[in-house]
């Protein structure tokens, strides 16, 4: 039998419906990632499994009973299912080893002197004992985020819910954070984890639920919903194309404005130094050097596609004039600065225009 | 962990304040004792004419006393003065003495106990017209017709001789015939009257010997006896002794209610028993041609004239006991007050966290109704109209209105210290399947009380310096006793001085109380004290 069952569940708030009709079954020893675009519930659903938010309908079945049935002890349910936050809600005014304790010793009963001894050995496995006589307050995001995954596993929970456990986080702490949830995962531990880390869920989960419009879009194994989704919409979101165009209509045109355009985007988007330093030389040595020259060329449309899953950019350059290959036929010392940088080139030729399109790898 | 630097021996400036603000203190108290000169010439002979009249006074600054009429007299006789107005006597001497006023109308029978006692104090002897003093009766008769018995009452003691004797008792010099027999010792089978008064108008109404006495507490003592009523009195400001008595709370008002057509739209008034002269006090030094220079150095005078000062206020007729009365009655306000409104506070914070649609507005509603309302306004309100025909003490009455003032302000106070407490946390209590309640009591609150603790104790303070209005519904606090003490020793300084460091120190307590209650539950960076070992 599944552990958590959930039938028809809806959640409505005035003027918003973000969970419309999600149904699914979620087994024990499974580790599930929720992706999908902000906005679609993904959050709203995990909350409703506790019923920190009260379903509007629907039936959530935990161990074979009905947590949406009236007289259902919810904090008996809570005690099985633990919960990891975004804002890590740590009690500030409990020091880090009181924090682990404090459920175990006041819910479950546990001797003072035992649940001590426990919750040193679980703050040793996430790497904050020295930390234990701190506050919340002392400690930095990543650190307050291991401590609430110690303060959650102290309980012994069947299952943990993570709700984007890492995107609060400075990116340099992500990484410490995810560390400790892969620990749990290769210990076997029942997950459902909300999350934007893309690659860790596609490296930790053994089932990825796609949520969009309100109901669980697509459900598969992380090989089919990364490599092979089977929904256009699903595709989408998993591929991650970033786009910038830029154009340029005469040779009196903001090149500066240009570059600054795609330094934006790199940064905006977390795009490698190296592959934005890529994308601006086929920039300046192409259009910059080689068409801008050629009145004919007017106007220049130049496409960048980054993926985001594949590391790797596209650039699509489209000009006017005569037919006119322009990465063959720059100059020798452009010619020579992109020879190793691109990945693969092709030229087309069609209605008077004249494409180059240009990949570019991480390599 | 890192051990902390040892903490040396330094002043903290919190002890820093109370030096300064006791070095300050006893500054003030010098400078108030020590200087009011008596017989100090401010106002010689201004118009020329060789002696010191009322002419003089023309024109300059003169005090009248509320609840009598003295207009009429002011413009016929000084129709240029500047008139301030005060409630009592003895607040008149000081300012006379401390020069705000250059003189004060006052009656003939008032002023010879001032001039006895404060040689500071003369009188221009010309004497202007006089006004009738009589009772004042609620117009709410519910024992009868009082006032036509009251005048019954003054009519046949004016022919038996017995006013005159009672005159003669409270105008004379004689003072141990100045004694009024106990009050339950009167026979009270056609019930008991209720007496508003204040007691600073000697040798009218006043208190010797911790018991109110005077004239008018004779003739009211006699009346009862022949009628067979007892008598309670309540000693309130002056101020609110004419509304007690309309609203019916009382039946009889006194304190030398002057027979005047305003007096009489609101309340009965019985015939008068007393016709009042009146005089203008001025500065002895006024008055006196021969000055007085070369008194000796006053810093010689000091030790004694402090001394002389306790033993007016404080020793003469054990006043100290005044006073420790009074602090008892400030103190029991002051802390049943801030008990009963933190608990009204706090079970406001918990009902509003409970989703009802009906407990959020009427909680908004009080709040907002007890806040708009002056806390005096209140007080009256909950005393005259809401409690007014109950018999519930006056005490009691201002228990319940600080409760209630404190409890709205206590309330919004704690919700704004559970509002900047994470709400992430109630979230993170529950997941781990805390009740609600569990939340509220082990995480939420005590982080709450850190925040809002100090502007807590601030609150508390200003409780307990509000309390000093409780006079108004005839309740004998600290102020009130103060004022008591005055109008016996004439003097300002002593009996404010005291009241200044009653509240003083307890403020300080009650910052000190908070201050431990602070440490104690704020998260100071310790050890647990169970080292289980090393794991």
């Amino acid at each position: 039998m599944s552990m958590i069952s959930v039938e028809h569940l809806r959640k409505e708030y005035p003027g918003v419906t973000p969970l419309k009709d999600v149904n699914t079954e979620i087994n024990k020893g499974e580790i599930i990632s929720v992706i999908g675009p902000s906005g679609t519930g993904k959050s709203t659903f995990l909350r409703c499994l506790n019923l920190l938010e009260t379903p509007t309908s629907g039936k959530i079945i935990v161990d074979g009973e009905d947590i949406t049935a009236p007289g259902c002890s919810i904090t008996e349910i809570r005690r099985k299912m633990g919960m990891v936050f975004q804002s890590f809600n740590l009690f500030g005014n409990l020091t880090i080893l009181e924090n682990v304790i404090a459920a175990p010793v006041s819910l479950l009963k546990v001797p003072r002197e035992t649940a001590i001894k426990e919750g040193r050995e679980l703050l040793k496995r996430v790497g904050m004992l020295e930390k234990e006589d701190s506050y919340p307050d002392e400690l930095s995001g990543g650190q307050k985020q291991r401590v609430a995954i110690a303060r959650t596993i102290a309980m012994k929970p069947e299952i943990i819910l993570f709700d984007e456990p890492t995107s609060a986080l400075d990116p340099t702490m992500v990484g410490e954070v995810l560390a400790v949830i892969k620990g749990l995962a290769a210990e076997g531990m029942t997950m459902l984890i909300v999350t934007h880390e893309m690659r860790f869920a596609k490296d930790v989960s053994t089932r990825i639920f796609y949520m969009d419009e309100g109901v669980i879009y697509e459900d598969g194994t992380p090989q089919e919903i990364f490599e092979n989704p089977g929904k256009e919409k699903t595709r989408r979101f998993i591929k991650r194309l970033k786009t910038l165009t830029l154009k340029v209509d005469s040779d009196d045109y903001d090149f500066i404005g240009c570059s600054t355009s795609i330094e934006v985007f790199g940064r905006n988007n977390l795009i490698s130094a190296r592959m934005i330093m890529k994308i601006r030389l086929v920039f300046e040595e192409l259009v910059a050097e080689n068409l801008v020259n050629r009145a004919q060329s007017f106007p220049i449309r130049v496409d960048i596609e980054y993926s985001d899953v594949d590391e790797a950019a596209k650039m699509t350059i489209s000009y006017g004039g005569d037919k006119f290959d322009v990465f063959a036929e720059a100059d020798p010392i452009s010619a020579r600065l992109l020879e190793n940088l691109v990945h693969s080139v092709s030229y087309s030729d069609d209605d008077d225009r004249n494409t180059i399109t240009i990949t570019l790898d991480n390599s | 962990m890192a051990d902390k630097p040892v903490r040396r021996y330094k002043i903290y400036p919190v002890d820093l304040a109370i030096m300064i603000t006791l070095i300050l203190l006893i500054v003030l108290i010098i400078c108030l004792v020590v200087g009011v000169k008596p017989g100090d010439k401010r106002n010689p002979d201004t118009n020329g004419d060789g002696t010191v009249s009322l002419a003089d006074y023309d024109g300059k600054k003169i005090g009248s006393i509320t609840g009598v009429d003295y207009d009429d007299i002011l413009e016929e006789y000084l129709p240029n003065a500047t008139i301030s107005y005060y409630s009592n006597y003895p607040d008149m001497v000081v300012a006379l003495e401390a020069g705000i006023i250059d003189g004060f109308i006052i009656d003939e029978p008032a002023l010879y106990p001032i001039i006895k006692q404060d040689p500071a104090v003369g009188y221009i002897p010309e004497s202007m017209s006089s006004w009738d003093m009589a009772f004042v009766f609620s117009p709410v008769k519910d024992k009868g017709d009082l006032c036509s018995l009251m005048t019954e009452f003054v009519r046949e003691s004016k022919k038996n001789g017995v006013l005159a004797e009672i005159e003669e008792i409270w105008f004379g010099d004689d003072e141990s015939r100045k004694v009024i027999p106990p009050l339950d010792e009167l026979p009270n089978e056609n019930g008991v009257i209720r007496v508003a008064l204040e007691t600073t108008y000697e040798p009218i109404v006043y208190v010797k010997d911790k018991q109110i006495v005077g004239y008018e507490i004779d003739i009211l003592y006699r009346f009862c006896q022949k009628y067979h009523y007892g008598m309670d009195i309540s000693d309130m400001v002056f101020d609110s002794v004419l509304p007690a008595v309309v609203s019916g709370k009382y039946d009889i008002g006194a304190s030398g209610f002057e027979i005047s057509e305003e007096h009489l739209e609101a309340v009965d008034m019985c015939e008068s028993y007393y016709s009042a002269g009146t005089l203008l006090a001025v500065n002895a030094g006024d008055l006196d041609t021969a000055q007085h220079t070369g008194e000796g150095s006053p810093i010689s005078q000091i030790g004694e004239r402090i001394w002389s000062s306790i033993d007016k206020n404080l020793i003469k007729e054990r006043r100290w006991e005044l006073v420790l009365q009074g602090i008892g009655v400030t103190c029991l306000i002051t802390s049943l007050s801030i008990f009963f409104g933190s608990l009204i506070g706090f079970g406001i914070c918990l009902l509003r966290r409970s989703k009802s649609r009906l407990a959020n507005p009427i909680f908004d509603s009080y709040v907002r109704i007890i806040q708009g309302i002056p806390t005096v306004v209140l007080l009256m309100i909950l005393f005259y109209v809401v409690f007014g025909r109950s018999n519930m003490e006056a005490m009691w009455v201002a228990v319940i209105g600080f409760t209630l003032s404190f409890g709205a302000e206590s309330s919004v106070i704690m919700r704004g210290g559970l509002d900047a407490v994470d709400k992430g946390q109630r979230e993170a209590a529950l997941a781990l399947g805390f009740t609600d309640l569990e939340t509220f009591f082990r995480f939420l609150f005590p982080q709450a009380a850190v925040h809002f603790l100090p502007m807590y104790s601030a609150e508390m303070i200003s409780l307990l310096n509000e309390t000093s209005i409780v006079g108004y519904i005839a309740v004998q606090d600290i102020t009130k006793m103060g004022d008591i003490i005055r109008s016996r020793s004439y003097e300002a300084a002593m009996p404010l001085l005291i009241s200044t460091l009653v509240y003083f120190l307890l403020a300080r307590v009650i910052y000190l109380l908070v201050g431990m209650l602070l440490k104690a539950i704020k998260p100071h960076r310790k050890k647990i004290e169970t080292k289980g070992g090393d794991v």
